[in-house]
């Protein structure tokens, strides 16, 4: 049973379990990979990421500007590897039994706008507020100003899904105001069905800014979503901006951040994340890192050492749940 | 299937050699923990020899010389007293595989031995074993070394906030009968010598902190 996610439909799932299914070596192959990509991003990278975002939402009153936007990267990087792990291990998993269910995430951070985002972070959640609300409510087909009112009840319910709180419910407000000028300038259909550098191996300038645009919005409304509660956010976004310009040399000694505590240095696993992803970004379900068969053994076997290594240091410390066990 | 099953042992093969290999290269620095080894090592070297063995826990290691006891006796002196915690069972085989008839054993359990005579922590051995590959080695205990072989690796030093910095508790700690002495004033004569920082307190330093030191000096 999946708990968390992907939000299976019975359309989708049933027909499935009504057929016959031969074992696919493929299949199989492929499912194998996903368990490891999944493991590898959740006990490797969100684990690690949580020690820093954990630490920095705790008291974000005793730390300066630039720590807490550590802080707030670090539980970006955390939830997205925590959850689209679990469902990457869930995917794996169907997919050794012959199973395909339905993808949840397509590498959200490489969004360059914000419905772009949201059509690639929990995409079951999504598609079915879309189907369930959006639409029977109207959609977008009745005017700019009934597609507005619609937004914002599914933003708001979106985030009040998530917990009878006011964090959750102004992440989602968030959200909306950062979706309704897309909207009603009709460019929240500019990026369906495209991803960034489709044709490149790099980004352009103007895609890496609107990427980083997207993201920074992304990552001010998870301070809303990862904090106790609505006094600790605000405590979080005044210290983080009062501070930056009460100390704005705080950003020229960045090097010190990581010296102590050194803790702060399990960030840099955003980096190799960030370079796999964007290598694996045409396929969410088919992770090849290069055309080599040698380099993609050797990239699982890497990701297998680093598993069993995370896994043996924490053996006798109380095993990590799943962020999104909590929703 | 086969054919997954057959790849996927291979791959686990791979994976278990691959993890073996880093962990003996991937080696963490060697701490106060791994300089228990070495004064075994000082009981194997001198095994066929008439000898006085000192076994207990640190209070034996920083607080009786086996030094002094070898120069005034002319007999061998060991000194195994280290870390309280690491208990007697595990090693105590080859303690006996390493006697002679002659040995003189003294023996100064620390106090909570006394209720619990097969005590030890295992946070502290565990530290021991996983660490020093060359403590199952040399007391011949192949799972201790199927342990450390599958232990944390040692990546980047500064990953570990428990990097071994201590200034008495440190690796290179004792002389060559095995006795703590980072902690004395005076130099330590063995291979293991270190400087001492300047700033660390000397025995006859204590007076000057402890009053009632001095009370006893103007009663003499």
């Amino acid at each position: 049973m999946l708990v968390a996610g992907s939000i299976e439909r019975a359309n989708h799932l049933l027909p499935q379990i009504q057929k016959n299914r031969i074992f696919s070596y493929s299949q199989a192959i492929s499912g194998s990979k996903l368990i490891l990509w999944g493991l590898f991003k959740k006990i490797v990278i969100a684990d690690n990421l949580a020690i820093i975002a954990d630490k920095y939402f705790d008291a974000p009153h005793s730390y300066d500007s630039f720590s807490l936007i550590i802080g707030v990267i670090a539980f970006s990087f955390q939830i997205y590897c925590d959850f689209s792990g679990y469902t990457d291990i869930a995917l794996g998993s169907a997919k050794l039994l012959g199973f395909e269910l339905l993808s949840n995430f397509k590498f959200p951070y490489f969004a360059r706008d914000i419905a772009e985002f949201w059509r690639r972070w929990h995409i079951s959640l999504s598609s079915w507020f879309r189907d369930y609300l959006y639409i029977p409510l109207g959609g977008s087909q009745k005017g700019k100003l009934i597609a507005t009112r619609n937004t914002f009840i599914i933003f708001l319910v979106s985030g009040f899904w998530h917990g009878a709180s006011w964090n959750f419910i102004i992440w989602g407000f968030l959200h909306a105001i950062f979706f309704i000028p897309y909207l009603l300038l009709s460019k929240n259909r500019n990026n369906v069905n495209t991803i960034v550098a489709s044709d490149k191996n790099f980004p352009s300038i103007s895609e890496l800014t609107k990427i980083f645009f997207t993201f920074s919005l992304v990552c001010f409304a998870w301070i809303f979503f990862r904090a106790e509660n609505l006094n600790d956010s605000i405590i979080y976004v005044k210290q983080l901006c009062f501070d930056a310009f009460n100390n704005p040399s705080q950003f020229l000694r960045i090097g010190q951040h990581f010296i102590y505590p050194q803790k702060n240095l399990n960030i840099l696993w955003v980096f190799p994340l960030l370079f796999v992803e964007w290598r694996f970004r045409f396929n969410e379900r088919s992770l090849h890192l290069s055309n080599s068969r040698k380099v993609n053994i050797l990239f699982y076997l890497i990701i297998s050492i680093l598993i069993l290594n995370y896994l043996l240091q924490t053996l006798d410390k109380e095993p990590s749940g799943f962020i999104y066990f909590q929703f | 299937m086969k054919r997954f099953i057959k790849i996927s042992i291979v791959f686990f093969f791979c994976l278990l050699s691959a993890y073996a290999i880093l962990s003996i290269f991937l080696k963490k620095e060697k701490n106060y923990n791994s300089a228990f080894v070495d004064k075994l090592s000082l009981l194997k070297k001198y095994k066929n020899q008439k000898k006085i063995i000192l076994i207990g826990g640190s209070a034996i290691g920083w607080g009786v010389s086996a030094e002094f006891i070898e120069k005034q006796t002319g007999i061998k002196t060991i000194n195994l007293g280290h870390y309280a915690s690491f208990g007697f069972m595990d090693y105590q085989e080859f303690i006996i595989e390493n006697m002679t008839k002659e040995d003189i054993v003294i023996f100064s359990p620390e106090w909570y031995f006394y209720f619990s005579p097969r005590h030890f922590d295992d946070a502290t051995l565990d530290d021991l074993i996983k660490n020093n590959i060359e403590y199952g080695f040399l007391i011949n205990n192949y799972k201790h070394i199927l342990r450390s072989l599958y232990r944390p690796l040692f990546i980047p030093k500064y990953f570990s906030l428990n990097y071994d910095k201590d200034r008495v508790y440190r690796y290179n700690c004792f002389n060559n009968n095995g006795d703590i002495v980072s902690h004395c004033d005076k130099k330590p004569t063995g291979p293991k010598y270190y400087q001492l920082p300047d700033s660390i307190i000397s025995v006859n330093q204590f007076k000057d902190v402890y009053s009632f030191l001095n009370t006893i000096v103007r009663l003499k």
